[in-house]
């Protein structure tokens, strides 16, 4: 097999429970993003944009939309007949078998899947973050540093810090302190979860950590603290780009919602995102639709208005019905003379005619979540900040 | 028994009649419904009906087609066994009519082993299932089953169509040219199938019997000769035979009803090349009316009864309206567009006023900066 400089994985499998009825059925990562996305893309895509062509993708939590979703990873251009997209569950070994621990003990598990492939290098991702990153230029610094393992860094807002692995670091670059969500940050350079390690390294620092009964085996607070203990040279690598984590109901909105306002551009020809998509004609806008500030795609059908809001595949707004600061996920159907405000609607959803989704109080802190498959009475009422699931999924 | 069949489809036909449109393209990669190529319909049509051998026959002009189908693995057939196949000719020696065509792939039809061949024309816009035909051409063990739709003809202005008259068993007792043809008749639809081993023996004596044309020598000459039976396709159905009708089928698709039978025909999807295009961004000062707008869009003006392809940019106080615009148009700030079809890239420049009649649309070539 030919050498590989780096292979990737890919952490996949959290639940993602500050999403609530958003995760209750389908991994954070396989969630429905940008009108034609979902979490995932963003890193097969920076992967496959930056070359890097064998992706290990660690799944645990409700991994069958997911696992459905990256299928032999074609839309990514990651079918490949050497490396290529591997979906990695938990699996039963001679020794036993056991659930994902931590992020670390994930890649742990899998050491068989990296000894696999010839690569020098091993880049860890994780699959719940919007940004578009050439993953190329960091390889080529931490080459360059002949780091230990190199972590992609960018500094967030002061208030956020406390969200995040927190590290210092010199004017070379060398990181000399690392804190995992600490309560009191002692700066805002914040690690994005983005790692590449020496494979050695990396092998050998897992085999230790696994040892360690006390450990989390998680590489934030277990493998890179220790590693800055043992005096391994450890690397920032400073991304400028836009970067945001969608772990909450807020965030989602506002990463959305961002779209909208060009903080982040999808529409670049030389860094594109690719995704699945099914085959539907393009989007219909009827004689009374009415469309502003907002990103629509195919299969869709408005005859309705639509404002400051981002419609997935196959989404249709019967006529009268307003749709406002939403966004609405695929297959779900808003009935006439419906009004939502300040709401997400996941996937095949039915709103009734003339339902009311929010209401005077409704704002970006307060959104209204429908659940999958939820079906929304005609003419009901749901107040701003509820969140309705499937009976059948709070069991 | 081997029932299956293999597909043939003619991509180079009738593309004088649209010629504006096909200076640098096969009227089978003419774009059509805001995102397709007109090839996508068949393409899509024989996949969904498990035919999974498909020969396209091109003449010239046809990078682009090629471009556009690559292995084939949009519509499901890049495949280990069968699949699509491009069949381009050989230096020199060349074909003109379908039937010449046929003659000059002859191996390639006596090479396959599947026990039927579906003919059809590369410029269709119909969700039709071959699979019910096929079994009912098997049923009927006929030697062609033609496959017509039923359409009024009113005064006879339809020129070079095949029209059909049918016995209480549908067995075609008369096949005539529709130059004189009146009223509601039943007119082929370039769609048909015949037994593999059939086909072939016609196109070995080809000389002997005389056979130069499928549709004059075949099909209406030979009526009492060979069993042809018809078979009615009742959904929605367009073929392009000059530059109005491809605009008024084109508008066709902003009626839902019609939109829906072609592309939602229980569950038979049409399948496209994938371009991962952004999804269509609606500005705040956009408006939008009774349109088909494409990923990729940037809608920032005026936009009413008009079909936009993938990434195409409609700049503030800009009106389009009755139009077709091709990928990556762009129209600037102030312009007025009515009844224009613009193909690939056209750069429309701020403040131009064109307009072109429903009969008459005006065509901008590819490229064209105005």
């Amino acid at each position: 097999m030919k050498k590989k400089k780096c292979i990737a994985m890919l952490l996949a499998g959290g639940q993602g429970t500050r999403l609530f009825s958003l995760t209750s059925r389908v991994a954070k990562p396989a969630v429905s993003f940008g009108s034609k996305y979902r979490i995932i893309d963003f890193t097969l895509s920076n992967c496959s944009n930056s070359g890097i062509t064998t992706v290990g993708v660690l799944t645990q939590y409700q991994p069958l939309i997911l696992n459905e979703y990256i299928g032999g990873g074609e839309p990514w251009d990651l079918d490949r007949s050497d490396g290529g997209v591997h979906v990695l569950p938990p699996y039963q070994a001679k020794k036993g078998g056991e659930w994902y621990k931590g992020t670390a003990n994930a890649i742990y598990q899998n050491l068989h899947f990296l000894e696999q492939y010839d690569s020098d290098h091993v880049l860890i991702l994780s699959g719940d973050h919007i940004y578009k990153m050439d993953y190329s230029d960091m390889l080529r610094e931490h080459i360059k540093t002949k780091a230990d393992c190199t972590i992609a860094v960018i500094d967030v807002p002061a208030a956020d810090a406390s969200r995040f692995g927190i590290m210092d670091y010199d004017e070379n670059n060398l990181i000399t302190s690392f804190e995992e969500k600490p309560p009191v940050p002692k700066s805002n350079h914040a690690s994005m979860g983005v790692y590449i390690f020496r494979k050695d390294v990396l092998i050998n620092e897992l085999i230790e950590d696994e040892k360690d009964e006390r450990s989390s085996n998680d590489f934030g607070k277990n493998i890179i603290p220790t590693m800055l203990k043992k005096g391994y040279m450890l690397y920032a690598y400073e991304f400028d780009g836009y970067w945001k984590d969608v772990g909450t109901v807020t965030s989602l909105w506002e990463a959305n919602m961002d779209l909208l306002e060009s903080r982040f551009d999808l529409g670049d020809q030389s860094f594109k995102i690719y995704s699945r998509n099914e085959a539907l004609p393009p989007c219909f806008v009827g004689e009374e639709g009415e469309v502003v500030n907002s990103l629509v795609t195919s299969g869709c059908e408005i005859y309705g208005t639509v404002i400051n809001s981002v419609l997935s595949e196959k989404v249709t707004v019967a006529k009268g019905a307003v749709v406002e600061n939403s966004i609405i996920m695929r297959g779900t159907i808003i009935g006439e003379n419906a009004n939502l405000s300040y709401a997400i609607v996941d996937e095949d959803v039915t709103i009734g005619d003339g339902a009311t989704i929010g209401d005077d109080k409704s704002s970006k802190n307060r959104i209204t979540l429908i659940g999958r498959d939820v079906e929304i009475a005609s003419g009901a009422q749901v107040e701003s900040g509820k969140m309705i699931d499937r009976e059948a999924d709070n069991e | 028994m081997n029932n299956k069949a293999l597909g043939l489809i003619f991509g180079n036909v009738n593309e004088k009649q649209v010629g504006e449109l096909t200076v640098n393209r096969s009227l089978a990669s003419v774009p059509f419904g805001g995102r397709y190529r007109l090839i996508d319909f068949t393409l899509s049509n024989m996949s969904n009906s498990g035919i999974y051998n498909v020969g396209v026959i091109t003449r010239s002009n046809y990078q682009s087609l090629m471009q556009h189908l690559g292995s084939g693995k949009s519509w499901d057939l890049s495949r280990k066994i069968g699949g699509l196949r491009i069949l381009p000719p050989n230096i020199g020696k060349t074909y003109n009519t379908r039937w010449e065509a046929l003659r000059y792939f002859s191996n390639f039809i006596r090479n396959a082993d599947e026990r039927y061949v579906v003919l059809a024309d590369g410029d269709i816009v119909c969700n039709f299932d071959f699979s019910k035909a096929l079994a009912y051409h098997e049923e009927r063990m006929s030697d062609i089953t033609v496959i017509y739709r039923k359409k009024d003809l009113g005064d006879g202005n339809e020129k070079n169509k095949l029209c059909y008259s049918l016995d209480d068993d549908s067995r075609v007792v008369e096949a005539v040219k529709s130059d004189k043809a009146r009223g509601i008749q039943n007119v082929s639809t370039y769609m048909c199938i015949m037994g593999r081993e059939f086909l072939l023996s016609l196109l070995e004596n080809s000389e002997e019997r005389n056979i130069s044309s499928l549709d004059r020598d075949v099909l209406c000459r030979g009526v009492n000769e060979y069993r042809i039976y018809a078979y009615e396709h009742t959904g929605y159905f367009a073929s392009m035979d000059s530059v109005a009708n491809y605009y008024r089928h084109s508008m066709e698709m902003l009626d839902r009803n019609k939109c829906m039978m072609l592309f939602d025909n229980d569950g038979a999807n049409i399948y496209t090349k994938v371009r991962d295009s952004a999804p269509c961004r609606f500005a705040a000062s956009s408006s939008v009316k009774n349109s088909i707008i494409a990923d990729g869009c940037v809608i920032k003006g005026r936009v009413e009864n008009s079909i936009l392809f993938r990434g195409v940019k409609v700049a503030e106080d800009a009106i389009v309206k009755n139009s077709i615009l091709f990928q990556n148009t762009e129209v600037g700030d102030g312009s007025f567009l009515n009844c224009v079809i613009t193909d690939k890239n056209v750069h429309i420049l701020e403040s131009r006023m064109l307009s072109g009649h429903e009969t008459n649309p005006y065509v901008i070539s590819k490229n064209t900066i105005i």
